[in-house]
């Protein structure tokens, strides 16, 4: 059985049919965008053993950390603040369940300030998007404070075989302090980890990992359309890279290095790595310093202030939350004005609610948040009422219509009620 | 024991004047008593309880079984007709190994999500009646992100389907690594379904798993359930790689069941032509749902699903009687997910009573409930059949299954034969270890999950196929080899382009643009949707008509508008065939003819297409269809009427060009038909083209080629079930009552201008087929 399978796997490759899942079923109509199928590329492997024709050109400073390892020290200039607060970087969902950190390693309550010398921001290269078993990591940058700069360490995995030399280098770059990444609690931690478990090595177990997506996300996303590393580099720190490749051709870069032996490309590849995590480092101080002074955003909208607000908010510094909240919703943030008048509304505090509710717009929703507010802080049904046929008026749906039919007709009944007994319903 | 209301009706249907006649068999299998055994005495006291709670205080015969193997560590394949408590058959040894050892852990495969979301719901009960501290997750494509996490880490029995292993579990097994060391068993149901090229695909996803057990230390034991059929333990080996026991033998009761023939009336004998299957399993069905019989009808294809399905509902919705209040759904794939469960919903609470569907429902998926079936047209292999016939009975009262004969040939000589039908061992379920394109998408596959070490085979004694696969593999660029290893050398995720069930993974969305709107109302594979979605075809989806405004191959969207008319429509594909290889040449029989085995290349292409009337199918217009043709490669045998055989001979004096070439069609056609009966396929798994002067072998050429890409080891089935397909397509035609060609033989389109006379071409095909067999 499996001799006849050899020889006809021997056919198809004589008869020069080696694309397999392609063949069956072809039809010569390929798709928009296809790469079409692919031909034999260039047969240049090097067989079974390691051949290597000395250091590839473009490491030419890096001195080796084991075989087909190789790594680097780069040295900049202190970009850090002085310390970080991990809970404004934490998704809020998990701050509202209490717990406080950027990591769910117990949770509890709010977690300390991390000083700056036990940051350690990092970030990896990989050859694929998806976190399989088939995606590997060939360089990795970690940077921290060292002796008053901020020193990026480089990993580069020259080969395969390397990769256990390579893991080693980069493990205990990541100790001995809290994690900072971007979008590495999605993507880079799962796959360092999946790497550790495929060579039998011991995976990190961070004791704290701070993701600055979240963060970035919320004070930047809407100001600038997107909130990618990359962008928010061009936008919010104002640099420029003057050469740099599009993150879509970094794998097959590595890809090709590997079967090749040289590639034009990996000298850039490799700036690209450190430039990010020198990248990550001043935005977290950027994101920091908003965080820490936000009151010297109030009449900007350099960071988006609802949610510079709403993180605040989520760590409990109410006032500084809601003064940010309040001039976004000035300036016609409506979500920001409905979050605050909920908030007034609930906790009985009239005059911050009417003089919030005047700063919303026209809308059915805020027209119903302002009826609510009449009835519950001010006891003023009749303007309640007015506000509750306004939304009527403004109502997009038959579902929104009816449900202010609805509210008007429940305001009706208790105003009659009143009128009869004089004595508010319990 | 109160007698259902099918009983009465047997007899009254039966006694029918209209009926009687066309009552080809009855045969009544009588019931069968329960084989007891007692609960195993070292039942954790947890799940004795559990079981208590449901009533369950002692085991059938095999379930009992099946608990000894699997605690003695044995691999076994458990052979069971529907509804006879499988469940327990794995449940209880795998529960019980949980209960014990803490860490272990437990993966169910099932064919489809449908059933592993039924298997939760039942699990569910087992482990909240007795209070038992297992967590049960189903991980499929619809799990959401948090249940996945919690799957992964503290899943005691994950339940999922091959798709989802081959997709989402394997290539990511680093996430399961909790999961995989611990796993004690893997339980794959249904396997009956893993045959053929599904199969192949299937019996190399579990050769990754165990691949990936084995790196994380992990040796797990199989439980195998399989309907009734010839090769059980056959298919077991193939699948999992290894020996396996078997438990041939079932404990479960089974009431009286009543199988019934029924040949649809001549209404013309001469042309041979016969009431349609169609409209007479409406009428049956609705007469069965009209006396309060809750009834499923199985028809052959979707098509046929959607068009019986109306017809019920139009005889049911007779404002005068009321009977609109019984409410039919048609079942089928190519509906959404979402559609199909709100469909076995209904039947399980009772507002659907009656169901027409594909053999989608063949699967086990345990609507309790239904009295009768109905099936259009024989489905292919006797234990299909016989799985549709078991959807029928409930516990204690008696069944009633209704076989409704098409006019192809296969079906009038079982109708024939019922002898053959009942006294023959069920089909051997066919696999193919050795379809190349298969193999290396696996090995794809299995590289991107773990490196390969040089000389590793993947599978038993695969090393040679191993090397030879990834050295093709490394001329694609995608895979390297160095330093005594092989590695995954791409960007891209193998997994996602390999589909196990088509031969394509790019499916056509359907989108409904009626009255400017775009909603997704369903989806089809490539190729079919070529030959069913053409521009201006009807398309017909839970009984509403849409006609197709253009099919988007490029882009992969089919748009239709909503629009009745009065014909559906049916599309005529010519087809091209180049040989590539000849692998063996031998004589049927003493030099009665020549057989060749080999590759081909298949093109096929969709000219034009007909219209045909509702209900009396006749053929209202044509029309013009211009779609790129589909080409493969794959396996044939061809027939060769040579020089010096005797084939050869009868075909030389057949006379004219037009009547040679019309004996051949009638000839390849009828094989075609009739094979099915000694291979388990489907007459519409193989493809045929016949040639006078066949270019590449200079005579007269039948080939049968087999429509998968690769071959799925029908080509190499065929050749040798040759002779008795030959003598069964002799006796067939022969006995035939019809004058020059019916749809029951060799067809009606050959008699043409050359060659007017029927009764002539007919003749010759029997002659053909005669040199071809023992007779002269």
């Amino acid at each position: 059985m499996a001799d006849s399978l050899k020889v006809r796997l021997a056919r198809l490759r004589k008869l020069g049919m080696a694309k397999a899942s392609e063949l069956g079923g072809g039809d010569g109509s390929g798709r928009p965008g296809d790469p079409g199928p692919p031909g034999p590329r260039a047969t240049s492997t090097r067989g079974g053993a390691i051949v290597r024709r000395g250091r590839p050109s473009f490491l030419g400073a890096w001195e080796s950390a084991g075989e087909m390892a190789w790594k680097r020290t780069l040295s900049l200039p202190d970009c850090l603040p002085e310390s970080v607060d991990p809970n404004v970087f934490a998704p809020l969902r998990s701050l509202r369940r209490g717990a406080g950190r950027g990591e769910d390693t117990g949770g509890g309550i709010l977690a300390e300030r991390v000083a700056a010398a036990r940051l350690r921001f990092f970030d990896l290269e990989t050859t694929g998007l998806s976190g399989g078993t088939g995606t590997i990591a060939f360089l990795a940058a970690v940077g921290r404070l060292v002796n008053g700069e901020f020193a990026i360490t480089q990993v580069f995995l020259e080969d395969y075989p390397g990769e256990p030399n390579f893991l080693s280098a980069v493990l205990p770059l990541l100790e001995g302090g809290a994690l900072v990444s971007y979008n590495g609690r999605s993507f880079d931690m799962p796959l360092l980890r999946t790497r550790c478990i495929m060579n039998g090595i011991a995976p990190p177990l961070p004791e704290l990992h701070i993701d600055a997506l979240f963060a970035s996300r919320r004070l930047w996303r809407r100001v600038h359309g997107g909130a990618s590393l990359g962008l928010l580099e061009r936008e919010v720190l104002g640099s420029e890279r003057p050469e740099d490749l599009p993150g879509a051709m970094i794998p097959e870069a590595w890809l090709s290095f590997a079967r090749e032996g040289d590639s034009p490309l990996m000298r850039l590849v490799l700036s690209h790595n450190a430039d990010d995590v020198f990248g990550l480092a001043r935005l977290l101080a950027k994101a920091q310093a908003a965080f820490d002074h936000p009151r010297a955003h109030l009449a900007q909208s350099d960071v988006d202030r609802a949610g510079l607000g709403r993180s605040l908010l989520a760590v409990g510094r109410e006032g500084e939350g809601e003064a940010l909240l309040e001039a976004a919703a000035g300036d016609g943030d409506e979500a920001a004005g409905l979050l605050l008048a909920m908030r007034f509304r609930k906790s009985g505090r009239a005059d911050d609610g009417a003089r919030v509710a005047t700063m919303l717009p026209s809308t059915y929703r805020s027209a119903i948040e302002r009826a609510r507010i009449f009835e519950r802080l001010f006891g003023d049904l009749a303007e309640a009422a007015r506000w509750v046929a306004e939304a009527q008026r403004l109502a997009r749906s038959e579902a929104e219509s009816d449900t202010a039919r609805a509210r008007l007709e429940r305001l009706d009944r208790i105003v009659s009620r009143r009128a009869r007994g004089g004595a508010r319903p319990a | 024991m109160a007698r259902s209301p099918a009983n009465s009706f047997i007899d009254d249907l039966l006694s029918d004047p209209l009926v009687r006649p066309c009552v080809a068999h009855v045969e009544r299998i009588p019931p069968l008593e329960a084989v007891w055994a007692p609960l195993p005495p070292d039942l954790h006291p947890d799940l004795a309880a559990a079981l208590a709670a449901r009533g369950v205080d002692r085991l059938y015969s095999h379930q009992a079984r099946a608990y000894e193997l699997a605690r003695s560590g044995r691999d076994f394949v458990v052979v069971t007709p529907t509804a006879s408590g499988k469940t327990l058959c794995y449940n209880l040894p795998v529960v019980q190994t949980l209960l014990e050892e803490p860490s272990a852990r437990a993966l169910y495969l099932f064919p489809t999500k449908a059933l592993s979301q039924d298997q939760q719901a039942e699990l569910n009960e087992v482990a909240m009646g007795g209070k038992l501290p297992l967590r049960v997750y189903t991980f499929d494509g619809d799990t959401p992100d948090s249940l996945r996490v919690a799957a992964r880490d503290t899943g005691r029995i994950v339940i999922s389907n091959p798709d989802m292993l081959h997709t989402g579990i394997l290539p990511n097994h680093a996430r399961w690594i909790h999961f995989f060391s611990n796993l004690r068993y893997v339980v794959v149901d249904e396997i009956h379904s893993y045959r053929g090229v599904f199969g192949s695909h299937v019996a190399n996803v579990l050769r990754r798993l165990l691949r990936i057990a084995a790196f994380y230390g992990a040796r797990p034991r199989f439980i195998l359930c399989s309907a009734t059929i010839g090769n059980p333990g056959e298919l077991a080996r193939f699948l999992v790689g290894r020996q396996v026991d078997e438990i041939a033998e079932n404990g479960a009761p089974r009431g009286e069941r009543v199988v019934v023939f029924y040949n649809p009336p001549l209404v013309d004998p001469v042309q041979g032509i016969r009431k349609s299957t169609a409209t007479e399993s409406e009428s049956l069905a609705v007469r069965l749902l009209k006396a309060g019989v809750k009834t499923i009808l199985f028809a052959r294809s979707r098509l046929k699903v959607e068009l019986i399905a109306s017809y019920i509902a139009e005889s049911l919705a007779n404002p005068y009687k009321g009977d609109g209040a019984i409410k039919v759904s048609p079942y089928r794939s190519g509906l959404l997910p979402s559609e199909r469960r709100a469909i076995e919903r209904g039947l399980r609470e009772g507002s659907i009573r009656g169901v027409v569907s594909t053999n989608a429902l063949e699967l086990g998926i345990d609507i309790g409930g239904l009295d009768a079936a109905v099936v259009a047209g024989f489905p292919g292999a006797f234990a299909s059949f016989w799985q549709q016939a078991g959807r029928a009975g409930r516990r204690g009262s008696i069944s009633l299954a209704m076989l409704v004969a098409s006019s192809s040939p296969l079906d009038q000589y079982i109708i024939a034969h019922p002898e053959y039908f009942f006294e023959r061992s069920p089909e051997e379920a066919r696999v193919d270890p050795d379809n190349p394109y298969i193999f290396v998408d696996h090995l794809k596959c299995a590289l991107f999950e773990l490196p390969f070490a040089e000389g590793a085979a993947f599978g038993e004694g695969n090393e040679d196929a191993t090397e030879e696969g990834l050295s093709l593999l490394e001329e694609e660029g995608i895979v390297r080899r160095t330093g005594g290893r092989w590695y995954w050398s791409d960007q891209a995720y193998p997994s996602a382009n390999v589909s196990l069930r088509s031969a394509t993974a790019d499916n056509v969305v359907i989108v409904d643009e009626t009255g400017g709107g775009s909603g997704v109302i369903g989806e089809m594979d490539r190729p079919s949707a070529k030959e069913l979605l053409f521009d201006n075809a009807v398309y017909i989806h839970l009984g509403r008509q849409y006609i197709v405004r253009k099919l988007d191959i490029e882009n992969r969207v089919c748009r239709v508008v909503e629009k009745e008319v009065d014909y559906w429509t049916d599309s005529v594909v010519k087809t091209d065939i180049a040989v590539l290889t000849e692998d063996e040449r031998s004589y049927l029989g003493e030099r009665l003819a020549e057989c060749v085995l080999g590759d081909v290349l298949v093109r096929s292409q969709v000219e034009k297409f007909k219209k045909l009337r509702f209900h009396s199918h006749e053929n209202v217009g044509y029309g013009e269809i211009s779609l790129p043709p589909e080409e493969m490669q794959t396996r044939a045998i061809v027939i060769l009427f040579s020089a010096g055989t005797k084939a050869g001979d009868a075909l030389a004096s057949s006379g004219s060009e037009a009547l040679k070439s019309a004996a051949l069609a009638g000839a390849g056609r009828l094989l075609h038909n009739i094979a099915p009966a000694f291979l388990m396929c489907d007459p519409r798994d193989i493809g045929r083209s016949e040639r006078v002067r066949d270019p590449h072998f200079g005579c007269g050429a039948i080939y049968f080629f087999d429509r998968y890409p690769g071959g799925t080891g029908l080509a190499e089935g065929l050749s040798r079930l040759l002779a008795p397909s030959v003598s069964a397509a002799s006796e067939r035609l022969r006995s035939c009552p019809c004058g020059g060609g019916c749809p029951s033989c060799i067809g009606v389109d050959l008699a043409g201008p050359g060659n007017a006379d029927g009764r002539g071409v007919k003749q010759r095909v029997l002659d053909l087929l005669g040199a071809m067999g023992s007779g002269g």
